[in-house]
């Protein structure tokens, strides 16, 4: 089942935004050493959205700086392998006495992560995003809602079908007011850079950059380029 | 200007090319941070080389006839469309006025390359 979400791209970050307001909601991030999984806990901690049950790996140092142990959050470390996974999902949700948890980010998608996140989802009423488009997702159960978070909807207009149904404006117009909220949070404060790590040389730089991000040389890090320093 | 272009490997060379014009709804920038992504390798892996950049952040050099949010001078960060010409991997890059937004004077260049896309999701 794909849902409207998929032209709208940071609809799921919305609505577990939206959704906290009031009512603390548990919320799973797989983020393993995807920096966007950061982001969303970041924006989750904004509206008070606990407990967020955080997956990583070696990022496991920086997830705990970004969670609120207080509030029940916690990090459970993939590398143990798939049951592992699973049980400390549902260990985490039972310190905090979290009956269900209905809300799923996973910034991942392969490496059996929403195979065992699907596991620990509740029955009725759970939601997944995934970020990988155009992946095989059958195996999520069917009474689990699922979309796929794409950045690159921004630029797209909405699909062929819901264009049929009459909806005209979609993923250009949720990029438009998600871009500006960037520049409110950076004024106020409540966005915060990510780890990052200049490579020297410009332009020059960027192959050793991108070989580096191949070669899963980094965790949780982002890596940028001066490019005035181009020789 | 010098634009890089990515090719499988990653392999990446630098060329000599004519600076952009910005579309009407589009804004040129000139780079001054480009950040990176997994899929600035792994587009060029499976396809066509190309400047694979879309994380900008610089300074607004030229807008189109339909922009109105921005003027040449400002300090900008803005997210390429994917797969298209004229990415961050340049002395200038092309954004479209509605994925491009404005930075506090607070907010480093730097920084903000940092969290543009992953914000919203990308591997």
């Amino acid at each position: 089942m794909e849902c409207y979400n998929c032209s709208d791209p940071s609809y799921s970050l919305w609505w577990i935004w939206c959704s906290g307001k009031n009512n603390p909601a548990p919320f799973s991030s797989f983020s393993l050493t995807a920096v966007q999984g950061a982001y969303a806990i970041k924006l989750a901690q904004l509206s008070n959205i606990h407990p967020i049950i955080a997956v990583a790996g070696r990022a496991q140092d920086f997830v705990e700086k970004l969670i609120d142990r207080s509030k029940g959050d916690a990090v459970v470390d993939y590398r143990n392998g798939d049951s592992a996974v699973v049980s400390g999902i549902q260990h985490a949700l039972k310190k905090t006495g979290t009956k269900e948890v209905k809300y799923a980010f996973d910034a991942i998608s392969e490496h059996n992560s929403f195979q065992n996140i699907s596991q620990v989802l509740a029955k009725q009423g759970s939601k997944i995003t995934l970020v990988l488009p155009g992946k095989d997702y059958s195996a999520i159960p069917d009474y689990i809602e699922k979309s796929t978070t794409t950045v690159g909807s921004v630029h797209m207009n909405p699909p062929e079908d819901k264009v049929k149904a009459g909806i005209k404006i979609g993923g250009r117009e949720f990029g438009y007011v998600f871009f500006r909220l960037f520049s409110r949070g950076l004024q106020e404060g409540w966005f915060t850079a990510h780890p990052h790590e200049v490579i020297p040389g410009g332009l020059n730089g960027i192959e050793r950059g991108l070989s580096n991000l191949k070669g899963g040389v980094n965790s949780a890090t982002k890596y940028v380029f001066k490019i005035e320093d181009t020789k | 200007m010098k634009e890089a272009i990515v090719a499988k490997g990653p392999k990446v060379t630098i060329h000599d090319v004519p600076t952009p014009k910005p579309g009407p709804s589009q804004v040129l920038i000139k780079v001054i941070y480009s950040g990176s992504n997994p899929k600035d390798w792994k587009r060029p892996e499976y396809g066509q080389p190309h400047n694979s950049g879309d994380d900008i952040a610089g300074i607004v050099e030229a807008v189109g006839d339909n922009v109105l949010e921005f003027k040449k001078g400002d300090r900008v960060a803005s997210f390429h469309e994917m797969m298209s010409p004229h990415g961050s991997f340049a002395e200038y890059a092309i954004g479209w006025d509605y994925t491009t937004f404005h930075l506090p004077q607070k907010a480093s260049f730097e920084e903000v390359m940092s969290g543009i896309k992953v914000s919203i999701g990308l591997s």
